[in-house]
C-alpha cells in the first residue's frame, strides 16, 4: 500500500457520507415535490368527484421520495471535493487537497506533504468532516405538506352537481294556440284587398306572410329567422306601399286634369268611380277622343303634368321610408340589390305614362288619326294605376302588421311559460320594461350621433337631440291624430317628433290641401321602431329622457394617431462621469452634463496652476486644451472669443 | 522504487528544509525588525519578492521608511548594495556603466584600451530611489538587468551576481517633473507595495529609536549561499493542480474580455500578463514555507494576489474618470471568483 493509501481511504469514507447526506437531502426534494403534485392530483380527483384513498398517495409519495434519493445518491462526488471537506475540518489550509492532487509526485517535498497530510488526518473521523446537518429541502417539504393537507380537505363534488348542462334546442318552439290571430286576420284581410284591387304584389307578400306565420306556430321556425323573415316581408312591404303612393298621387292628378274638361270628364268620373277599371277607362276616353279630340288632347295634356308633377314631387311617407330602409338592408341578403331596382321600375312607368300621354295630347290637337287609339291606351294605362294606387292603403298596413309582429316577436311576447318570463325579467333587466323613455332616448341618441360620431350607448337625458320621425305616427294613434284630425292620419307627415315620447308634442304638418294641421296629442306607445326614421335629417326638438352613455363616446371607438408607450426608468441609471465626457465629445462637447462637469475640473485646474510653479509655456498649453474642450452652446463664435480673452488675461497674470 | 526507510529518511529532509527555511527567514525579518517599526508586513513581502527572485516597487509618501527599508535588508543578508537616486538628468549610464578609455601601464601592450566600468546596478541589492524621476531612457535601462540578471553595453553582455534585486521606491503624490513607469518596467516587479503611515504607537516607537543616543544596530543573519539555497527550495514546492488553477483563473479574471467580473469588464483596459501569474505562484509557495507547510494552498493565493496583480491591472478611461482604483478590482475580482472550478 503506498503513502496515500490511508489518505484515500479516508477520502472514500468521506465520499460515502457524503453520498448519505444527499440522498438525504434528495429524499426530502423528492418528498417536497411528490407532496405538490400528489396534492395537485388529490384536488382535481375531489372536484371531480372521485373518492382518494390512502394506500395509493402513500404510494407515490414514497415513490417520489426513492427517487429524489436516488438521483442524489447517484451523483457523482470527485474525492478532491471530500479532500476539501477533510481540509474544513482541520485547519482550511488545502494539505489534504494538495496531498490527493499530489499523491503521485515522488518529490521530497510531495513526499513530506504526504505524509503530513496522513498524520493529521489520522484521527479525523469522517462524521467530524461531513458534519450532519439540516437537508436543505426542508422549507419545501413543509410547504408541499401544507398543500396536501389543503387539498386533503378539499370537498367532493356531488354528483348533482357533475351533470352536464343540457343546452336548449336552439330551434322554434310551437307556438300557443291563438298567439299568431291577430297576425292571420291581418294577412287574410291583405290577401282579400290583393284579390279585390287584383295587386299580384300584395297577393305575394300576403301569401308569403301567412306560410311564415303557419311555420312559425308549427315551431319550424327559430325565433331568428322569423326576425329576419319579417323584416324582409316589412321591407318589402313598405317599399310596395311608397310605390304605390306615388302611383295614387299621380292618378289623382291625372284624374283632376281629365275632370277639368268638359269632354273628359266623364272619363274622370268613371276613373273616381268605386268599380272602375282599365277596360271601362280606356273606353270612355276612347270615346271622347272621337268626339272632341282638342278638349281631349287638352286634357290629356293635362293629366301629363299632373303625372309629372307627381313624379318630380317627393312620395309621401312612403318615400322616406323605402330609402331608409334599404340602406338598414345593405349586406343583409342578396335581395338588397333587386330592391333597389324596383323603385326606379315605377319611376320609369310614370315617366312612360307622361309620355304616352303626352303623345296622344299631341296626336288629338293635331288631328291625328292615332288619337283615339292613343287615348284609348292613356286610359286602360290610368286605370292600372288607379289600381296600384288603391293598393297603398292595403300594403301601408301589411308593414305596419309586419312590423309589430316582429317587435312582438322581439320582445318574446309569443312565448310563454320560462322563456317568456325569463325575456321579461331580461328586459327588466336592461329597464326596458317602461315603453317610455325608449324613443327619447333613441332620439337623443341619433342626435349626438349626427352629430358627433360618438356615443354608441343609450340616449342622454337632457340636450337639443335632432332626433325626430315617426313618433308622430305613433302620436296619430293615440293622440288627437286620429280622433281629431281625421281618419287618413295627417299627422304621419309630422315631423320633429318629440324625443321624450311620454311627454313628447308632435306637431305634425297636414297633407297638401287639407291645410296645416297640428296633431297635438301624447305619444303613449311610442316605440322603439318609430324612431328609426331619425336617419332622415329633419331635426327634432325637445328632450330625451333615456339613460346617457359617454359624452365621449365608448372606449376604443375613436380613432387616434397616438400610441402609448411606457417608459422604463430605473433609479441612479443616469450617466456617470465618464459617460457625461465621452457622450460631450461625440456631440462636439454641447452637452448641459459635460458643463457640470467641465466646470469642476476647470476650478480644481486654475487651482491647480495658482499653487503650482508651472513653466508659463506649460501653463498656455493646460489652458490651450481646457479652451478647446470648453462646453459650447448653439453661439460658438462668441463663446470662443470670450474663452480666448479669458485665457490671454489667465496667462498674462 | 524508493524503499521505505530511504522515504522516511527523504521526508525528514524535506521537512528539515522547510523548517529551516521558515527559521531562517523568521530570523531575517526579526533583525530588520529590530531597526524598522512596525512595517512587518512590507519586510515580509520584500522578503517574499526576494525569495522568489524577483523585484519590488514600494508606493509611499516621503518619510515612511522606503529607504532604511532597504538599507536594513542589505545590512542582514551580508550581501552587496547600491543606491542610485533617480533624477532627471540621469544617464543609463550612470546606471549600468560604461566603457572608459584607459592607459595600460605594461610595455608592449597597446597603451590605449577600453575597459568597461561597472555601474551601480552591478550590486546583489540595488536600490533605485524614486524611479520615477528619471527619463523612461534611463528607466529602460533597468529592463534588462531586472528579467534577464544581465547588462549588455555596446556588444558585450555583463551577467550581474546573483541573487539581483531592484527596490525601487517612487512618491505618489508629487507628480510634476517625474515620469510614470511604463507598463513594460512595471511588469517586472514582482510586487508592488504601498507603504501606509505607521500606527500612533508604532509612530512612538519610532521616536524612541531614533531620537535617542543609541542607533539600534543589525547584523547579518543570512549569507548569499543560504538565499540562493532558499531561492531554490521554493522552486521545489509542489502545488496542487486546483490551486494552480485557482491563480490561473485569478488571472484570467483581471482580463475585460474573459473575466465573469462586471467591474473588470468595465473598468479595465489590459489585465495581468503571464509574469502576474508567475509572481502569485512563487509567492504563494513562499508564504506556504513561510507558515512550514508543503505547499500553497488557497489561502495563499488570494494572499499575494493583491501586490502582485495590482500594478499589472490598466484601467481605462472609464475607471479613470470614475476614480476606480486597481486594488478595487483585484479585490472584486477575489471575492467573484470560485476557488474550485
Amino acid at each position: 500500500m503506498s503513502d496515500a493509501g490511508p489518505l484515500l481511504t479516508l477520502l472514500r469514507r468521506i465520499r460515502r457520507r457524503l453520498r448519505l447526506w444527499m440522498a438525504v437531502e434528495g429524499a426530502v426534494a423528492g418528498a417536497a415535490a411528490g407532496a405538490v403534485a400528489l396534492a395537485g392530483a388529490v384536488t382535481a380527483l375531489r372536484v371531480a368527484g372521485h373518492a382518494v384513498g390512502l394506500a395509493r398517495p402513500l404510494a407515490l409519495l414514497a415513490g417520489a421520495v426513492a427517487v429524489g434519493a436516488l438521483i442524489r445518491a447517484a451523483r457523482r462526488i470527485p474525492l478532491a471535493s471530500c479532500a476539501r471537506f477533510a481540509d474544513a475540518a482541520l485547519d482550511r489550509q488545502d494539505r489534504v487537497l494538495s496531498a490527493f492532487c499530489l499523491h503521485g509526485d515522488q518529490s521530497p517535498l510531495a513526499r513530506a506533504l504526504m505524509q503530513d497530510a496522513v498524520e493529521r488526518t489520522r484521527t479525523l473521523a469522517p462524521g467530524s468532516a461531513v458534519a450532519p446537518r439540516r437537508p436543505k429541502g426542508l422549507p419545501a417539504l413543509a410547504i408541499g405538506a401544507l398543500v396536501l393537507g389543503a387539498a386533503a380537505i378539499v370537498p367532493v363534488r356531488s354528483r348533482a352537481a357533475r351533470m352536464p348542462v343540457v343546452a336548449p334546442p336552439a330551434s322554434g318552439v310551437p307556438l300557443a294556440v291563438g298567439t299568431l290571430d291577430v297576425e292571420r286576420e291581418e294577412a287574410r284581410r291583405a290577401a282579400e284587398a290583393a284579390a279585390r284591387l287584383h295587386d299580384e304584389r300584395l297577393a305575394a307578400l300576403a301569401g308569403e306572410l301567412q306560410r311564415t306565420l303557419r311555420r312559425l306556430a308549427a315551431g319550424q321556425l327559430s325565433d331568428g329567422d322569423a326576425l329576419e323573415k319579417l323584416s324582409a316581408l316589412q321591407r318589402e312591404a313598405a317599399q310596395a306601399a311608397a310605390e304605390a303612393a306615388r302611383d295614387a298621387n299621380a292618378f289623382e292628378a291625372a284624374k283632376k286634369a281629365l275632370e277639368g274638361e268638359a269632354a273628359t270628364r266623364g272619363a274622370g268620373e268613371m276613373l273616381s268611380a268605386e268599380d272602375a277599371d282599365a277596360a271601362r277607362a280606356r273606353a270612355a276616353l276612347g270615346s271622347a277622343a272621337a268626339e272632341n279630340p282638342t278638349e281631349t288632347g287638352r286634357a290629356l295634356s293635362a293629366a301629363a303634368r299632373g303625372v309629372a308633377s307627381a313624379l318630380g314631387a317627393p312620395a309621401e311617407d312612403g318615400d322616406k321610408n323605402p330609402r331608409r330602409l334599404q340602406r338598414e338592408g345593405d349586406g343583409k341578403n342578396g335581395q338588397d340589390g333587386a330592391s333597389a331596382d324596383k323603385p326606379r321600375d315605377a319611376e320609369r312607368r310614370l315617366e312612360r305614362l307622361q309620355r304616352d300621354l303626352g303623345d296622344a295630347a299631341s296626336a288629338c290637337r293635331d288631328g291625328d288619326p292615332s288619337c283615339k287609339s292613343r287615348a284609348e291606351k292613356s286610359g286602360g294605362d290610368l286605370g292600372q294605376m288607379g289600381g296600384r294606387g288603391a293598393s297603398a292603403e292595403s300594403l301601408r298596413q301589411l308593414e305596419r302588421a309586419l312590423r309589430q309582429m316582429r317587435d312582438r316577436l322581439g320582445r318574446g311576447e309569443m312565448r310563454s311559460g320560462d322563456q317568456q318570463a325569463m325575456r321579461s325579467f331580461e328586459r327588466a333587466a336592461r329597464g326596458e320594461n317602461g315603453q317610455s323613455g325608449q324613443q327619447g332616448g333613441q332620439g337623443q341618441q341619433q342626435g349626438q350621433q349626427n352629430d358627433g360620431q360618438q356615443g354608441d350607448g343609450v340616449g342622454t337625458g337632457e340636450g337639443s337631440g335632432q332626433g325626430q320621425g315617426d313618433s308622430v305616427a305613433e302620436g296619430e294613434q293615440s293622440g288627437g291624430g286620429e280622433s281629431g284630425k281625421g281618419s287618413d292620419g295627417k299627422g304621419s307627415d309630422g315631423k320633429g317628433g318629440k324625443g321624450s315620447d311620454g311627454k313628447g308634442k308632435a306637431s305634425g304638418n297636414g297633407k297638401e290641401g287639407e291645410g296645416a294641421g297640428a296633431a297635438e296629442g301624447i305619444a303613449m306607445l311610442g316605440e322603439r321602431k318609430t324612431v328609426e326614421s331619425t336617419a332622415s335629417n329633419a331635426p327634432g326638438e325637445g328632450q330625451g329622457n333615456g339613460a346617457g352613455g359617454p359624452p365621449l363616446g365608448q372606449r376604443g371607438d375613436m380613432q387616434t394617431r397616438g400610441h402609448e408607450t411606457e417608459a422604463r426608468v430605473a433609479n441612479g441609471a443616469g450617466p456617470n462621469r465618464a459617460e457625461v465626457i465621452g457622450g460631450a465629445a461625440d456631440r462636439g462637447f454641447a452637452q448641459h452634463g459635460y458643463a457640470r462637469v467641465f466646470a469642476d475640473y476647470q476650478a480644481a485646474v486654475e487651482d491647480a496652476l495658482a499653487t503650482t510653479a508651472v513653466p508659463e509655456g506649460r501653463r498656455y498649453v493646460v489652458r490651450r486644451y481646457f479652451d478647446l474642450i470648453r462646453p459650447r452652446t448653439g453661439k460658438s463664435t462668441g463663446n470662443s472669443a470670450g474663452s480666448t480673452g479669458r485665457t490671454g488675461r489667465t496667462g498674462g497674470r | 522504487m524508493t524503499a521505505p526507510a530511504d522515504r522516511v529518511s527523504s521526508n525528514d529532509v524535506a521537512t528539515a528544509a522547510v523548517a529551516a527555511f521558515r527559521a531562517d527567514l523568521d530570523r531575517l525579518l526579526a533583525e530588520i525588525a529590530r531597526r524598522m517599526v512596525g512595517q512587518n508586513e512590507i519586510a515580509g513581502s520584500v522578503a517574499s519578492a526576494l525569495l522568489a527572485g524577483g523585484h519590488v516597487l514600494l508606493e509611499g509618501v516621503p518619510g515612511l521608511g522606503k529607504t532604511l527599508l532597504v538599507r536594513t535588508l542589505a545590512e542582514t543578508l551580508e550581501l552587496s548594495f547600491s543606491r542610485i537616486q533617480f533624477t532627471p538628468d540621469l544617464m543609463p549610464a550612470d546606471v549600468l556603466g560604461t566603457n572608459l578609455i584607459v592607459e595600460s601601464a605594461q610595455p608592449g601592450e597597446a597603451s590605449r584600451r577600453f575597459e568597461f566600468q561597472r555601474g551601480p546596478i552591478f550590486a546583489h541589492i540595488v536600490l533605485a530611489d524614486e524611479i520615477n524621476r528619471a527619463t523612461p531612457k534611463t528607466q529602460s535601462a533597468l529592463l534588462e538587468a531586472m528579467q534577464e540578471q544581465s547588462v549588455t553595453v555596446g556588444k558585450q553582455t555583463y551577467p550581474l551576481p546573483p541573487p539581483f534585486f531592484v527596490l525601487a521606491t517612487q512618491n505618489p503624490i508629487e507628480m510634476e517633473g517625474t515620469y510614470p513607469l511604463p507598463e513594460a518596467q512595471l511588469d517586472r516587479f514582482t510586487f508592488k507595495l504601498r507603504v501606509e503611515p505607521p500606527a500612533r504607537e508604532e509612530l512612538h516607537a519610532i521616536l524612541e529609536r531614533t531620537t535617542g543616543s543609541d542607533e539600534p544596530a543589525v547584523r547579518p543573519v543570512l549569507g548569499r549561499e543560504r538565499l540562493l539555497e532558499m531561492r531554490a527550495l521554493v522552486r521545489q514546492v509542489p502545488v496542487a493542480r486546483p490551486v494552480q488553477d485557482y491563480a490561473v483563473r485569478l488571472v484570467e479574471a483581471t482580463h475585460p474580455t474573459r473575466s465573469p467580473v462586471a467591474e473588470v469588464k468595465r473598468f479595465v483596459r489590459y489585465g495581468s500578463s503571464p509574469r502576474g501569474a508567475q509572481a502569485v505562484m512563487l509567492a504563494a509557495k513562499i508564504e506556504a514555507l513561510r507558515d512550514g507547510r508543503f505547499a500553497p494552498s488557497f489561502a495563499d493565493v488570494r494572499r499575494v494576489a493583491l501586490p502582485a496583480l495590482r500594478h499589472r491591472v490598466l484601467l481605462n478611461f472609464d475607471g479613470e474618470a470614475e476614480g476606480v482604483t486597481a486594488d478595487a478590482l483585484v479585490s472584486a475580482v477575489l471575492a467573484g471568483l470560485p476557488e474550485m472550478a
